[in-house]
């Protein structure tokens, strides 16, 4: 199994709901996000057009993180999920730098959301159901643990619910599929195929999972 | 003292801690925005700790939710929280001004406003004004649970500032007598093409939030084409096949020469329902008014069939004539189509294009795609129910009503839509939130519907403010005057008096029949959002007292409140008004009705309280409970749901007068009284919601129902000479030129009231960020911090071009200055996705010491004034867009 995403760009609207479900569902740290919407515009002779894309760790298949790093703990399991065995990662960061697709980052330690007026309450009961070690690099894990453990309890990924991340089941346009790229029926490849979904910057190599629909 | 009675009213709540159970999903509904989509939420050990959409509702995303629901969860856990009642103790009262709060007892809050309340009264109930806004995530209850009793103490001082006049006073005022509808949304199941103008719904704008998000994705995704006309090509325009640059306030010329084309060129337009559904055949006399019939007053058309004048509801009335001159009693008159058809003679497409800088060919080329796409005459069989098919239709929002052209230009937007017969029909532009309701299938509840009501003409069916039809009568003298001049501007709903730099002038040469002794203020922050701080500013610090209800501190309860009633968050909050009314949030469309509860997901902490008990106490401490009891004994049995009309019912079904209940009980009735005594608060903690399907003649009911819509109003009209009169008298001075039957073309004042060889050049406007279709969330750090990522949030955005001739660069620091010489600084985003002579400011802006937050983004209002002609002199929107120059700040002066 190769699991993957697919956005579908037609539907997107860049209402931040999956960098900010994401940042909920992690309770990532203030200025850490695994999730992002990048905006720019481009223009051409005849037509200027505002491009909106949602990025996330691509979870290439050929990850150039992986090989960057030094100890190990940058790793890619069977289904394709890279991930990040925090135990093992001594924060070198040159995994931040070998990712050509900027999506990695650094957590130098625990800060207040509103800062100088303390923990809240959800900060300190969250952390607990989703620990973060400092000094670490982190990232988009696919949710990887929900994800699993759903599967473990015969969900399955991208069609079930509970084995699906955050940032798909949170997007209000439905323009985020899930699933399983090595199945050629499963909706993402039917997509991938059929609406001629593409990879971001494909010449760097690295073969992500996560493609895009265009138009 | 602790409030004696906090103790009592909390063991109600007791069943919201969900007994022992340390991990649930609890039901509850999203105060994100006023679209109120139905969520769940994750509690951990009596803490909230994750939000996620209701897949199985269509009240929502079906299981997603925006950026701004999930971030609501930091609003709930904000520490800056109020949570006990606060009495002010720096007697000062100014911008920035350190209230010094002081906490006190619910009996001395509650006591101390009582007193004022009815010390005022005695004096002259207008003397309280009341405002606030339907949010966050309050919707409704601000008209229905908090208004209302301002209405019962005989006030119609009804001053909302800014969350009023710049949302939908053209907006709201013309759907309802478009659609019976508080706004209106296409119909994205069938919809094939669509102009967007000035408005962002769909596109993470507010009108039924996440539910237009994907309505609107699915209908993209299968090949629905959109074309935006907007001076920003922001998110809607990313997502359209075209963005049209247009300057500010000039899509009326566009609107009234694309009705010219297809009624004078094209000859494409749908005939039957002019005819039948408009008041296009109502015969005109010589004075331009409608003829009626001599017995019963009822307005005449001309049968072509039987050739003889017929009244609009004679049942052999057939074919109603749309052309020609008629004698009728010996009488000249002509159907008002054939008047009409004439007067759009004069705006020509070259004409249109001159005016709004849209190209002449683009005009043409959008009007030819309307008509060609509406499929005039087809129909559609949905569910085994023939309905017109007409997937085509223009809409706006904000940006095409907040100007002081505002109600003509909205009015001629819905008469292209008239003109395609799309109006609540599969695939046209339909009533946001359905405005039929057959009810749940098993007590045929909640039961609503439009219909014809003065003059064969549509009439809501609900309402939840001041109604806009039947028409007000413009109060003849200056007896019954008000702050908002409603008694003068009798069309208007909202508008922003008295927070006018022209409004103190205005009231000492009226003067000055009384002052406000009582500001009554659910949430809102009228000091930010409505004008000019300094103008605001100087109309709050005369209010002798007062009083917010509200979760959190802001710019205005700093400044000038004297006490704050801490509400609870609406996560723990329980109420009914939420799920009921179609203003804000029932499903679009053919979506399955989907009926959500505000149920606490925790227990409330602190003194916090919900808003509905706070009202009932002070209810009772004025006098009022009884009529309040009877208002929502209305409003819940949808037997009077009419702001100023209450009757006295003579049975009770849900409370009566004498009655002393409390939210949850009052929530508990409701529900019970709509969908039986087995569904009651535990079956809706338990299941979460009831849905059941929507008949098409409920969301497509317009040739279900004998109304007819206005493509004139002579009421307006009519009033003209008494509102000239009115207003001139006090130097209230408004264009009354405006008065007129057809909808006419009239300037934007940003043409008129400034030389056009002004150094003031450039006009800025605000447009909405998918992330801030409020500011309310200004102060939430995951909204925070997302907008800091978008180079489009808190930036001034100026099209290249403009900025190169200034010497200004990508991230300059700039002055923005009106012609009154407010300002304000920001740094410069370039782009070329904007009209050259505009600049976009996302009206932000915050530094209340209550929210500890670094100041964000930039206020917009702060260039706005206002005044007599800065408002549209009909409905009372406000111009919020302003001529400025810009410049960098290195070189200001």
């Amino acid at each position: 199994m190769r699991l993957g995403m697919v956005i579908n760009l037609v539907k997107c609207i860049a209402c931040y709901g999956c960098v900010i479900k994401c940042k909920e569902e992690h309770l990532l740290p203030p200025d850490m996000m695994w999730s992002r919407v990048l905006i720019s515009e481009t223009s051409t002779s005849s037509r200027i057009t505002k491009q909106m894309y949602p990025v996330l760790c691509n979870h290439c298949k050929d990850p150039a993180c992986v090989k960057a790093c030094p100890t190990g703990a940058t790793q890619q399991d069977e289904n394709g999920i890279v991930w990040v065995d925090q135990d093992k990662c001594v924060g070198c960061r040159y995994c931040l730098i070998a990712c050509p697709y900027q999506v990695r980052t650094y957590y130098a330690g625990e800060k207040e959301y509103f800062p100088g007026q303390g923990i809240t309450e959800l900060e300190r009961v969250k952390r607990k159901l989703y620990p973060l070690q400092t000094g670490v690099v982190l990232k988009c894990t696919f949710c990887r643990e929900k994800v699993y453990e759903a599967m473990n309890h015969g969900f399955k990924p991208g069609i079930d619910r509970e084995a699906t991340p955050a940032c798909v089941n949170v997007c209000p346009t439905k323009a985020r599929v899930f699933g399983d790229l090595d199945d050629p029926n499963s909706e993402v490849s039917l997509l991938i195929s059929e609406r001629k979904a593409v990879q971001l910057h494909p010449e760097y190599g690295t073969d992500p999972s996560v493609y895009y629909i265009i138009g | 003292m602790a409030y004696e009675k906090l103790e009592k009213e909390r063991e109600a709540y007791k069943i919201f801690a969900r007994g022992a159970n340390k991990d649930y999903w609890a039901h509850t509904i999203c105060d994100g925005c006023y679209a109120e989509c139905g969520i769940k939420i994750r509690v951990v050990d009596g803490c909230p700790v994750s939000i996620e959409g209701v897949p199985e509702s269509d009240l929502g995303g079906q299981g997603g939710l925006c950026g701004r629901g999930v971030a609501t969860l930091f609003n709930y856990h904000d520490p800056n929280r109020v949570n006990y009642p606060l009495r002010r103790t720096n007697p000062k009262k100014g911008i920035g001004e350190d209230p010094k709060w002081e906490r006190i007892s619910w009996d001395e809050a509650l006591d101390t406003i009582a007193e004022k309340v009815i010390q005022a009264r005695k004096k002259d109930p207008r003397a309280i004004a009341y405002g606030g806004t339907p949010g966050p995530g309050t919707g409704s209850k601000f008209g229905t649970g908090f208004c209302i009793i301002w209405v019962l103490a005989g006030s119609h001082n009804y001053i909302m500032g800014g969350p009023g006049s710049h949302c939908g006073a053209a907006a709201h005022h013309g759907a309802a007598l478009m659609h019976a509808a508080w706004d209106i949304l296409p119909d994205y199941r069938y919809t094939n093409f669509l102009i967007r103008a000035g408005g962002n719904e769909g596109m993470g704008g507010g009108r039924l939030g996440t539910i237009s998000m994907r309505q609107a994705a699915a209908a993209r995704d299968r090949g629905m084409r959109m074309v935006v006309i907007d001076p920003i090509g922001y998110v809607a325009a990313a997502k359209a096949i075209e963005w049209i640059p247009i300057l500010p306030g000039t899509d009326i010329a566009v609107w009234l020469a694309m009705a010219n084309l297809m009624v004078n060129e094209i000859g494409i337009f749908d005939a039957e329902y002019i005819r039948h559904k408009t008041n296009g055949s109502y015969l005109l006399g010589q004075d331009g008014y409608i003829l009626k019939d001599r017995q019963r007053e009822q307005p005449l058309l001309w049968d072509e069939t039987d050739n003889k004048a017929k009244t609009w509801d004679d049942p052999t009335l057939k074919k109603p004539a749309l052309y020609g001159q008629y004698s009728v009693e010996g009488m000249s008159c002509q159907p008002a189509f054939h008047v009409l058809k004439e007067h759009l003679k004069q705006y020509t497409p070259e004409w249109a294009s001159k005016i709004s800088t849209i190209p002449e060919s683009k005009i043409r080329w959008l009007t030819q795609e309307l008509v060609n796409e509406a499929k005039i005459g087809s129909t559609i069989e949905i569910k085994g129910v023939k309905i017109p098919y007409r997937p085509a239709g223009v809409v706006g929002y904000k940006g095409q009503q907040t100007h002081s052209n505002g109600y003509h230009q909205y009015m001629s937007m819905y008469l292209i839509n008239a003109l395609l017969g799309n109006q609540d029909v599969a695939g046209g532009i339909i009533g946001s939130g359905t405005v039929r309701s057959y009810g749940h299938p098993l007590r045929q509840r909640p039961r609503f519907e439009p219909f014809a009501g003065l003059d064969g003409m549509l009439t809501p069916g609900q309402w939840w403010t001041r109604t806009p039809y039947p028409p007000r009568d413009v109060v003849p003298d200056d007896s019954q005057l008000l702050m908002n001049f409603q008694d003068i501007l009798a069309q208007s709903t909202m508008n922003p008096y008295p927070y006018c730099a022209d409004f103190d002038d205005i009231w000492t040469r009226a003067g000055r029949p009384y002052e406000v002794e009582v500001l009554a203020q659910y949430g809102g922050n009228p000091l930010m959002n409505c004008v000019n701080t300094e103008v605001a500013g100087r109309f709050l610090e005369r209010i002798p007292f007062t009083f917010f209800i509200t979760p959190f501190h802001n710019e205005t309860t700093e400044g000038y409140a004297d006490i704050i009633l801490p509400e609870c968050h609406a996560y723990e909050s329980c109420e009914p008004f939420t799920s009921f009314g179609f203003f804000f949030n029932y499903p679009n469309g053919l979506d399955k009705w989907s009926f959500h509860v505000r149920i606490p997901v925790v227990e409330p902490k602190y003194e916090r309280r919900d808003t509905l008990n706070i009202m009932f106490d002070i209810a009772e401490r004025i006098g009022l409970r009884s009529q309040y009891n009877t208002y929502l004994e209305n409003y819940f049995t949808c037997k009077s749901m009419k702001w100023e009309e209450q009757t006295c019912p003579t049975d009770f079904e849900i409370v009566r007068p004498d009655e002393r209940i409390d939210t949850i009980e009052l929530t508990e009735r409701v529900l019970n009284y709509n969908f039986g005594e087995d569904h009651g608060l535990e079956w809706f903690m338990k299941h979460g919601f009831i849905t059941w399907e929507k008949r098409p003649e409920e969301c497509y009911w317009r040739w279900f129902n004998n109304a007819r819509v206005p493509i004139f109003d002579e009421t307006v009209a009519k009033q003209k000479e008494i509102v000239r009169k009115r207003a001139e008298k006090i130097g209230f001075n408004i264009n009354a030129e405006h008065y007129t039957s057809f909808f006419t073309y009239f300037p934007n004042c940003l043409y008129t009231e400034n030389p056009s060889e002004s150094e003031y050049d450039l006009i800025a406007i605000s447009h909405r960020d998918p992330l801030h279709t409020h500011r309310f969330m200004a102060g939430n750090p995951l909204i925070d911090e997302a907008s800091r990522s978008n180079p489009y949030t808190y930036n001034i955005v100026m099209h290249k071009g403009t900025a190169k001739k200034r010497g200004i660069g990508e991230g300059d620091l700039i002055v923005v200055e009106n012609p009154w010489g407010d300002r304000v600084t920001g740094n410069v985003k370039l782009t070329e996705l904007i009209h050259e002579r505009v600049i976009g400011i996302v009206g932000l802006g915050t530094w209340s010491r209550g929210r500890k937050f670094e100041p964000r983004g930039i206020n917009h209002n702060q260039l706005l004034r206002l005044g007599a002609r800065y408002i549209d002199p009909v409905v009372g929107a406000v111009e919020e867009a302003i001529n400025v120059k810009a410049y960098r700040a290195e070189v200001s002066k």
